[in-house]
């Protein structure tokens, strides 16, 4: 992480572009990643301080009633909550007039609007990797006080549940084929068994390649045999790299289980701008109000860490 | 740790920040970085119009902290020296300062020896030189971690931690270490 260290722009920032003479401007402006949030979170517009996801635990199975014999009851039941409080996020800059005027080269002011539009964007893209990268970590939990990625999240009318390996495993054809096969266990909160489909595979930059060649080959990969691999293509919607993930060997699958992975958008991207009237100084505000989290950990297993 | 010194980012009274800065002559003695904290130094002469001020070596007693240096004002008289992003020691130079106690600085600590901690914020911090960079023009200084106190007695106001995102307290004696917010101690 970085800060801007200077807050303020003037004619001593870029003095160099005061005068002519300048073939080209380098470093100011590179492509970025297509969007990648979008592939994990699922977004929708709240118009609260704060959202709140309720999880309920149904019916379990039903009982044998010998003759003569009362039937049994079962009710549903509130389990635990989990709450959104969104955030602004929010940055700004400041020009002075003369920066602004004697600038030979670039316009300062609509540049500061595209590096502004750029910063939301990164920081909203690292909010949504951070719940991943936090996946792990006991100091960041869901509502039931495990951590988005468990071997003992809470079954509502008792019992517990993974949704990891419980020692890491690395991305490989049989660790995808072992994942499946435990999210094919999941259970709702009484403990009836629920339909649950992977959906996607999400890894970092490092495990590309490899992804590739599990998910790509119509033959077992990386072995002489010529046996099927049973989870070519198995993924609907693919694999997706993230590249802000920071744990370079962990991986996850999304299931298509609703209320996972949320987003909320009390207010999307917005930009302001003002001038001084002491100073003539322009300044440019960019912000965006939001939060992200999971409700639900059946959407997605992990490989440990 | 990656020092950039002392970053302007609003004000102690919640007043609107608009960027305003000073005029200061920056003194032939030693190099000064954007983001440097200055003090009062050189020697003044009697043409000086405004404050001479030098970067601060440390918050010793009686160097008590003027502002943070934001901008260097170009020499238009010397085309070639508008690629310097920094002022060079020799010759006495115009900076831009945001200057005065009522201003909000962010600013790296040094995490050199003991990480600042929620102990000690409210406190004050003492700060360290570092060394400014010549290639990017940016300061080399920070905040000393380990003079962090629940004190009134050292040059900055330990005010809290930056909310920038991914910005935590570092964990790590001598890691990358944690942006605080920080305001000059009239009082030191």
């Amino acid at each position: 992480m970085s800060s801007n260290p200077v807050a303020i722009t003037t004619q001593g920032s870029e003095a160099r572009l005061l005068q002519e003479g300048i073939n080209a401007i380098a470093t100011a402006e590179y492509k970025d990643y297509p969007m990648e949030y979008d592939k994990i979170f699922e977004s929708e517009g709240s118009e609260k301080a704060y959202e709140l996801d309720v999880s309920i635990s149904g019916f379990g199975l039903a009982s044998e009633k010998p003759e003569g014999n009362n039937i049994s009851y079962d009710s549903e039941k509130q389990d635990f909550a989990t709450t959104y409080v969104h955030a602004v996020y929010a940055l700004g800059t400041i020009i002075t007039m003369e920066a602004q005027m004697n600038n030979l080269y670039r316009d300062l002011v609509y540049k500061a609007g595209k590096m502004l539009k750029r910063s939301l964007v990164h920081t909203d893209e690292q909010l949504a990797a951070d719940v991943i990268n936090n996946g792990y970590d006991t100091g960041f939990t869901l509502g039931d006080g495990q951590p988005l990625f468990s071997t003992a999240h809470v079954l509502g009318k008792g019992g517990t549940f993974a949704n990891r390996f419980s020692v890491f495993t690395a991305l490989s054809q049989a660790a995808v084929e072992d994942a499946l096969i435990d999210i094919e266990d999941y259970r709702d909160g009484a403990g009836l068994l629920i339909d649950a489909r992977a959906e996607s595979l999400h890894i970092p930059r490092s495990l590309r390649f490899t992804a590739d060649r599990i998910l790509a080959s119509r033959f077992e990969p990386d072995s002489g045999n010529n046996a099927i691999n049973p989870v070519a293509q198995i993924f609907p919607g693919g694999y997706h790299v993230n590249h802000r993930f920071t744990a370079q060997t962990d991986w996850f699958i999304k299931t298509d289980v609703d209320d996972g992975f949320k987003r909320f958008e009390r207010m999307g991207y917005t930009f302001d701008t003002d001038n001084d009237f002491g100073t003539s100084n322009y300044r440019h505000k960019g912000m965006f109000y939001t939060s992200y989290g999971v409700t639900d950990p059946r959407a997605c297993y992990g490989s440990g860490t | 740790m990656t020092a950039f010194g002392f970053a302007p980012i609003g004000t102690t009274d919640g007043a609107d920040y608009h960027g305003k800065m000073r005029d200061v002559i920056l003194d032939d003695g030693a190099n000064a970085f954007v983001g440097d904290m200055l003090i009062l130094g050189g020697t003044a002469l009697a043409a000086d119009t405004v404050p001479r001020l030098t970067p601060a070596a440390s918050a010793a007693a009686g160097n008590t902290l003027k502002g943070a240096l934001v901008s260097i004002y170009p020499d238009f008289t010397d085309e070639g020296s508008l690629v310097t992003n920094y002022h060079v020691s020799g010759a006495d130079g115009v900076g831009k300062v945001c200057w005065g106690e009522d201003v909000i600085f962010a600013a790296r600590e040094d995490a050199l020896v003991g990480p600042i901690d929620g102990t000690v914020i409210g406190g004050s911090v003492d700060l360290i030189t570092g060394t400014g960079s010549v290639i990017t023009g940016i300061s080399g200084m920070a905040l000393d971690s380990s003079s962090a106190a629940l004190d009134k007695v050292q040059a900055l106001n330990l005010l809290q931690l930056d909310l920038q995102q991914g910005n935590v307290f570092e964990a790590t004696v001598g890691g990358t270490g944690a942006i605080f917010n920080v305001s000059i101690n009239p009082v030191a």
